[in-house]
């Protein structure tokens, strides 16, 4: 979510540098603690990135921290002073040749050279020989077989001298043992300290503790606030993956039996269907160009936006890096980030299931399913979450911090409900839903219980959705954020069920689920930047707001939306998108899409940022609408968009599946011979 | 204890905690799909299941599968006491079964030792249910908790003894030099395979549902009574799946994680969307009940090679099991005349076996580095180690000739001593009443 988030594993860096791949232990702990890291320059040659890219994965796969913002210096005489300026163990310079003769395919060679840091020297020389597709792999396979000594033979510079102890200085007389000259000695190399009884003790109580975490490092290689951050990304992954099972509860608990399988059937499939679209195409339109993952160790794999210039300033497009994870975007990083977005982009393909329900034919859901998955839902979410064009209107044009949804109330709600209004209007009513006057008629739910249980497991996945958002466990504000989750969906559903007493004198009960949901898709998108006040007021707004707009689209409009789609997840997601406009308090987001400060609504004295969200809902409803509406036209020539009304009094279950929902116990139904 | 490893121990618990979800999901994918006279018995088996195993892994179970292993570094330091009873031929160790740690009472406080006994029982719980599900609306409820006893105290520590407990089929590498030895990531021989193989075992003494395959020769179809429940079965049980698969790296330090739950994903996607043709195609309508086991299928194919693969292999994994799926249960129902209530052999046997080989044939040379004592990644064939898929494969045939004569002479056993099958009358009537004495939807 955060495509410019403070640099925070500063303080828990890399520890382990040069000397993890060391075979000697020992001598692999004196290098670590120095924090030395390994220069990796743009390479010589065409074609070079992908084998540089290579490289550096393969060195941090191994624990080697890699510094890779350095231009290519050509003399090694300066590689000493560089060394010591930027901190680092050893230059890796390559520069790659590609030969074709005749019609014989190109065949490009890299030639690797380890050079010392501390002295300029050479330590080591490779070359590699390869197919251009290949040779990334080529280079994998040999790297550190025939570099490793090189790497573990690199000096690190002189260590900077430490920060003075945070422990009160001790009284003892113990002079020699201040750490810049303890570390300049390298007690941890040998035993010679073992006769000096006060810096036995403590070398040997360093020694341990560094030892335990250099080994573990090194079988690691990756640093524990980094683990942290993809620990937390996926476990609440897991939690919104499983929504999917809530939504499925809450659209066939208040839709009819007779249609039981299908709307299953439904919400079941978009996973299926929308995992394939989004890992084949979507993922790269939308994050192929985030740049570094700040969160997961800086990895910038995801670097390749398309940029459109106007009038002097840049909208981005769409990335164009990672389609079908192909080997080499495939890193840990990467993967974990995949499988957050790939399940919110599920949420969003699953809302307009709810408003098409009983009517839709199964085919075309299921290419509908693909259009949103693989084109309409990334295309947007790279504007506002992938580093476009839409997160850039701070930067560019001065609105507040660019159009800010911190969890997705449009990215996800919004662009669904959308879908769900364009594609509800366009299948037009269930047969029985208004009568010859055109006056709507109720028709309930065959299954209360279901729905309520359904709502449940929403409000427990939301706090994977808002609080993952953050992608760190290492930053506090997760508690925050999962409170005001928590309060809104709370205030959401009471003010649904006050107003339906007030108002009618009965509690609805499917109006309270819907109004707890329209708290959570309202606080979705400013959950980060509220006070808990704020929170209240959002979810208690959304809570009513839902009944209005539910009537208003069922009298008005005449539009059959049987879950409540359209007014949980679309009202309430330009409600939420508005709130954040209005009662961001500037507490949080510094330096959000990168502009400096924090993020302030109309409230706490950025008008500006009000201005921004508008413009992203506008863009939100006008990208997604038209599209939906092409696409939707468009598969109604394929294979028609709506069941025949036979198949629809029937109930789809059999006419679609071949199946009932609840069947009898007869067990007369022969299949086969 | 380092901060890594308590991070390591917290995930390993979430993991675990998801797995031991997982009973919910099988116990609503059965429940569903069978018929509502029968719904106590099968929610009740699948719900027992869990305190008879949990008690027979920890006082039997526990040590015969993990009695010896060392200790898992990352959560904590090696342990004293292990004890592998191995035969030695030709100079080499070949380990049998673990026997040290028995009811856990030489570790009451090791937390790696604890949490890998929670990590390991919710596997077998899982393994173990595996066979209701295909034995489901006929067999006795007194024989089902002996087969939960005898599995969760011997024949699944067994197996998971010689793949996860340091056993032979992990040292084939070194004895024999086969690749990495038999490496299954996650379980798809260890748990699903080898719950596949009692179920076929089980099915083959139970016999068919008496309305199932009639004298004309014709199938009767026999739906199940309440369809959201399964599907809502499935999706919990592709979000258990997370913690099964990302859980079994035993660190959440080690960023292989992340391609894990992607692998994961991709590949019960690719299952269920390649059912959902496969069906549509054959039988004209897309069957949602099989369409959740294609999904099942790609998770359980691959449960074994998650670690070891990329993306594009992930799909392809999921591809043909969502293929296999439909097409052998067709098989098993038609040509063999299996009655499988839930279709648990084809998902769990057969993907089973699909997982552990397609890991000989994919696996990328990415990661495993000292898998099982060998040096190096672990490799398919298609990237260069033709013996790994020599190892998976002698592990998928140690398998059949383990499990299946082991189950088949129990449930015979069963069958003399006492009885594995209800009588014709109260399978008529349904096992709820005259089984467990209660219905599960009175009328009113």
């Amino acid at each position: 979510m955060r495509t410019a988030m403070k640099a925070q594993s500063a303080g828990l860096a890399m520890l382990l540098a040069a000397g993890a791949l060391v075979a000697h232990p020992r001598a692999a702990e004196a290098k670590s603690s120095r924090n030395a890291a390994v220069s990796v320059s743009p390479f010589g040659g065409d074609n070079s990135e992908p084998v540089r890219r290579q490289v550096t994965r393969l060195m941090r796969g191994r624990g080697l921290s890699v510094e890779t913002s350095l231009p290519r210096v050509d003399d090694p005489t300066q590689y000493p002073s560089l060394a010591r300026e930027h901190h680092l163990a050893a230059f890796l310079t390559g520069d790659v040749e590609t030969r074709k003769r005749g019609r014989a395919p190109a065949r490009q060679t890299v030639t690797f050279v380890v050079w010392n840091g501390a002295t300029g020297a050479q330590l080591g020389r490779w070359s590699a020989t390869g197919a251009p597709r290949r040779l990334p792999s080529v280079v994998a396979r040999g790297f550190f077989k025939n570099l490793g000594r090189a790497f573990q033979a690199a000096d690190p510079p002189p260590s900077p001298p430490s920060p003075p102890s945070a422990s009160p200085p001790s009284p003892a007389p113990a002079p020699s043992s201040s750490s810049p000259a303890e570390k300049e000695a390298a007690p941890l190399a040998g035993s010679a300290n073992v006769n000096d009884p006060p810096h036995a003790a403590l070398s040997e109580r360093s020694l341990v503790e560094l030892t335990n975490q250099v080994s573990e490092n090194h079988k690691l290689g990756m640093s524990t606030q980094t683990a942290l951050n993809i620990v937390w990304t996926l476990l609440t992954g897991f939690l919104v993956m499983f929504m999917q099972a809530g939504f499925a509860m809450v659209e066939t608990g208040f839709t009819r039996a007779k249609n039981m399988a299908h709307t299953m059937g439904i919400n079941f499939l978009v996973y299926s269907i929308g995992g394939i679209g989004y890992w084949a195409v979507g993922f790269a339109l939308q994050m192929g160009g985030v740049g570094a993952l700040s969160t997961f160790g800086n990895d910038a794999t995801l670097s390749s936006e398309f940029v459109m210039t106007l009038f002097g300033k840049d909208f981005g497009l769409f990335g164009t890096r990672g389609f079908f994870l192909s080997p080499e975007v495939y890193t840990a990083p990467v993967a974990a980030l995949f499988l957050f977005q790939i399940v919110f982009m599920d949420t969003m393909a699953i809302i307009p299931t709810g408003a098409m329900a009983e009517r839709w034919r199964f085919s075309s859901f299921v290419l509908f399913t693909f259009v949103l998955a693989s084109f309409t839902y990334p295309i947007f979410g790279n504007w506002v979450w992938g580093g476009g064009w839409l997160s850039q209107l701070g930067h560019s044009f001065h609105l507040g911090h660019g159009h800010v949804d911190f969890a997705g109330s449009s990215v996800v709600h919004l662009a669904g409900g959308v879908a769900a209004l364009v594609g509800a209007k366009l299948l037009g009513p269930r047969i029985g839903k208004y009568d010859a006057t055109g006056n709507p008629r109720p028709i309930p739910g065959h299954n209360m219980a279901l729905g309520v249980l359904g709502t449940f497991i929403l409000a427990f996945g939301w706090f994977g959705f808002n609080a993952g958002s953050t992608l760190a466990g290492s930053d506090t504000h997760i508690a925050v954020i999962a409170v005001n989750t928590m309060l809104a969906s709370a205030s959401g559903a009471f003010a649904a069920y006050l107003y339906m007493k007030l108002r009618y004198g009965k509690p609805e009960l499917g109006m309270m689920c819907n109004g707890m949901l329209a708290g959570l898709v309202a606080i979705t998108a400013p959950c980060a930047f509220v006070t808990s006040p704020s929170a209240i007021f959002i979810g208690a707004v959304a809570g009513v707001l839902v009944i209005f707009s539910a009537m208003y689209i069922e009298n008005k409009l005449k539009i059959d939306d049987p879950a409540g789609a359209i007014s949980v997840h679309g009202t309430c997601g330009a409600w939420g998108i508005l709130s954040l406009g209005l009662l961001a308090d500037g507490r949080y987001g510094e330096g959000w899409n990168g502009v400096p400060g924090t993020v302030r609504g109309l409230f706490y004295g950025d008008p500006s940022q009000l201005v921004a969200s508008l413009i992203g809902i506008i863009v939100c409803v006008a990208w997604v609408g038209g599209v939906t509406y092409g696409a939707f036209k468009l598969i109604d020539r394929l294979v028609g968009n709506r069941s025949s009304p036979q198949d629809e009094m029937a109930g789809l279950d059999v006419p679609e599946f071949g199946i009932e929902g609840y069947a009898t116990d007869k067990g007369d139904v022969p299949t086969s011979g | 204890m380092s901060l890594t490893q308590s991070v390591n121990l917290l995930w390993v618990l979430v993991g675990a905690f998801m797995v031991m979800f997982m009973q919910v999901g099988f116990a609503m994918v059965e429940t569903g799909l069978t018929r509502s006279k029968n719904a106590v018995n099968t929610m009740a088996m699948n719900f027992t299941v869990y305190p008879v195993g949990v008690l027979g892994f920890w006082l039997v179970g526990y040590g015969v599968m993990m009695g010896g292993v060392g200790g898992w570094p990352s959560l904590g330091a090696a342990f004293p006491g292990v004890h592998e009873v191995a035969i030695t031929l030709r100079g080499y160790s070949f380990g049998v079964f673990g026997a040290s740690r028995f009811a856990l009472i030489s570790a009451p406080h090791d937390a790696s030792n604890l949490a890998m006994f929670f990590f390991s029982v919710v596997f077998m719980v899982t393994s173990a249910t595996i066979p209701t599900g295909a034995l489901a609306e006929r067999w006795r409820f007194a024989a089902f908790l002996i087969y939960t006893a005898f599995v969760s105290m011997l024949l699944y520590p067994l197996y998971g003894n010689w793949v996860w407990g340091g056993g032979w089929l992990a040292g084939l590498g070194i004895t024999a030099g086969l690749g990495h030895g038999h490496v299954d990531f996650a379980g798809s021989s260890v748990v699903h395979m080898t719950g596949g193989v009692i179920a076929l075992a089980g099915v083959l003494v139970l016999g068919p549902r008496a309305d199932k395959f009639r004298r004309d020769g014709t199938v009767a179809a026999l739906p199940g009574h309440n369809l959201p429940m399964a599907i809502v079965g499935t999706l919990v049980l592709a979000f258990g799946w997370f913690g099964f698969n990302a859980g079994s790296t035993l660190s959440a330090a080690d960023p292989q994680i992340a391609t894990v739950a992607v692998n994961t994903l991709l590949s019960s996607s690719a299952g269920a969307f390649t059912t959902l043709l496969y069906v549509w195609h054959f039988e004209h309508k897309p069957n949602i009940g099989m369409v959740c086991n294609g999904l099942l299928g790609g998770l359980v194919a691959i449960t074994g090679p998650c670690a070891f693969i990329g993306p594009a292999a992930a799909v392809l994994i999921g591809v043909v099991a969502g293929g296999l799926v439909p097409w052998s249960a067709g098989v098993l129902e038609r040509r063999f005349r299996i009655d499988d209530p839930v279709g648990a052999i084809a998902v769990h046997g057969v993907c089973g076996v699909w997982g552990v080989l397609a890991l000989g044939l994919f696996a990328d040379g990415t990661y495993g580095a000292d898998w099982n004592g060998v040096a190096g990644n672990v490799r398919g064939i298609i990237f260069g180690d033709p013996r790994q898929l020599l190892a998976q494969t002698v592990g998928v045939v140690a398998n059949v000739a383990l499990v299946f004569p082991a189950a088949y002479f129990f449930f015979r056993l069963v069958n003399r001593v006492f009885g594995n099958r209800v009588s014709a009358e109260t399978e008529a009537a349904g096992l709820d009443g005259p089984e467990m004495g209660a219905e599960a939807y009175p009328p009113g």
